[in-house]
């Protein structure tokens, strides 16, 4: 799906703590996220199995992907990393766009004194 | 608080895949997570170590909205809160964009008979554009050629807002009106216009409040209204959008009886706001009524409490927001051409106000509880001189 969005916000991220510190918040809160969404996944999965008697426990701790699954799970794991990683394209958006902190602040500047 | 329900499938609403909507309820249990445990702790760190450290290195005590910013600003827990805070907005965002972005229009009969106006020429104020507002990718005024920032905006603001604006997000409308209808029993409008009225949530409920009126809304973005459209048609409301500039609407002199605004003024500017009131006076017959419902002004006796609010300008893409607490909208009103006389204003209480606050559960006392005025939303209601 082509974006037509953009994904990320325009207007200076703050520095709340430490660079690194702020990425990291923001990492481990999305694999948190990406983490519950699994559960789900499973949750959902589980009670549709017990529900109609497809779960054969033995073959699911032996079942292991062709080829073809393979390159799915791999370009999964792709947008999966790039969603826990997310931080760093809001950054380089910010680097890319030319938006500083002064910049931030001249705007909020420009609305509180009546010039936007 | 939350309220755990989902929100009603207007016929439009977009949530995505299994995982994208397993991605939605992360990210409203993880926002409201953090509004009902972090953001009030904050309180304790600030009472039992930050208040204290503040007076031991200036000799003063932490009293002014920044100096307790000052003070909590040099306490890792609640910069690691703003951190978590901030990352909780971005998601909210991210959990919706791969359900909306790109994806086909609803295609959507025209059954209520409701239009829509685009205008592509219409003039975006920059503080519109400026930042995108509350950290939603792409602002209000995206325009996709779709529906995307719309449903963008109606499921982002129903996990932003923890359910508490219902299944259809429109508390704040419901509020206004129901208000609007208490206080003036007898005023019976024939025609209404909301202003910025983003996808119709608050617009709608005037449809039913006075069923004999005509609706109107508009609004600068153009991905907005082709969903607000599709919306009001899909749930059976007749309501008329236009893309326009809420500063410069392009309608008749004295055309409406009612125009209102709903928690927008906030996100204005100086200069913006002044300029609307006027459209809305400009745009009013003698004896039409103007209704806006926003933020309150900040009580100057909880100065931990500004601080607090005051975030959403520094750390929410919120740049008119501290401002906007400090505005005397009674002056903005009479400043305008309202006689002082013909306007009321009022505090209004509700679940939603405090979540939109990140207040914890407030009570209000009655008329002379102060700290319930600062904590509800304001509303002000002028009416326009019959001659």
């Amino acid at each position: 799906m082509t974006r037509q969005l953009p994904w990320t916000v325009k207007g200076k991220r703050p520095q709340i703590n430490e660079d690194s510190v702020d990425r990291l918040f923001s990492m481990v809160m999305a694999l948190t996220s990406e983490v519950a969404v699994l559960r789900h996944r499973l949750d959902s999965m589980q009670k549709l199995a017990q529900n109609h008697g497809w779960l054969d426990r033995e073959a699911l701790e032996n079942y292991l992907p062709d080829s073809e699954e393979r390159r799915e799970r791999e370009a999964w794991r792709e947008a999966f990393i790039s969603r826990v990683l997310y931080v760093f394209e809001e950054e380089l958006a910010n680097l890319e766009g030319g938006e500083s902190t002064e910049r931030y602040w001249s705007k909020i500047a420009d609305v509180e004194s009546g010039d936007a | 608080m939350k309220r755990i329900e989902d929100q009603t499938n207007s016929g439009v609403l977009k949530t995505g895949s299994l995982d994208d909507r397993a991605r939605q309820d992360f990210a409203f249990t993880f926002r409201n997570k953090i509004t009902a445990d972090l953001m009030p702790a904050n309180r304790i760190v600030f009472d039992r170590r930050a208040a204290k450290r503040f007076e031991r290195s200036t000799g003063q005590a932490a009293q002014s909205p920044s100096d307790i910013r000052k003070a909590m600003e040099a306490d890792s827990f609640y910069t690691s809160y703003l951190s978590v805070r901030r990352t909780s907005q971005e998601l909210i965002w991210r959990s919706v964009l791969p359900a909306v972005d790109g994806a086909e229009d609803i295609a959507v009969e025209n059954t209520a008979g409701g239009t829509l106006l685009l205008d592509p020429d219409v003039t975006v104020p920059r503080y519109v554009d400026a930042l995108d507002i509350h950290c939603m990718p792409g602002g209000y005024n995206a325009d996709t050629g779709s529906q995307a920032t719309g449903a963008l905006y109606d499921r982002g603001v129903y996990l932003y807002m923890s359910g508490l604006l219902g299944g259809l997000n429109d508390a704040v409308g419901q509020l206004a009106s129901v208000y609007l209808r208490k206080t003036k029993p007898e005023f019976a409008p024939q025609r209404i216009l909301d202003l910025g009225c983003a996808v119709g949530h608050a617009t709608l409920p005037y449809v039913d409040r006075y069923p004999d009126a005509e609706v109107h809304g508009c609004d600068v973005g153009a991905d907005l209204l082709r969903y607000g459209h599709a919306r009001a048609e899909t749930l059976g409301k007749t309501v008329h959008f236009k893309q326009a500039n809420a500063e410069a609407t392009g309608y008749p002199d004295a055309h409406f009886d009612l125009v209102t605004t709903h928690i927008v003024l906030h996100e204005t500017s100086k200069r913006g706001l002044p300029s609307i009131f006027k459209e809305c006076f400009r745009l009013l017959k003698p004896g039409g009524v103007m209704l806006h419902i926003d933020q309150p002004g900040f009580s100057e006796l909880d100065a931990y409490a500004t601080f607090l609010q005051e975030n959403e300008t520094y750390y929410n893409n919120e740049p008119f927001w501290r401002q906007f607490r400090r505005t005397d909208m009674v002056k903005a009103s009479t400043d305008a051409g309202f006689d002082a006389a013909a306007i009321k204003t009022d505090i209004l209480t509700a679940d939603v106000v405090n979540q939109s606050q990140n207040n914890g559960q407030s009570q209000n006392n009655g008329p002379g509880d102060k700290a319930a005025q600062a904590k509800g939303f304001l509303v002000v209601l002028a009416q326009k001189a019959l001659a």
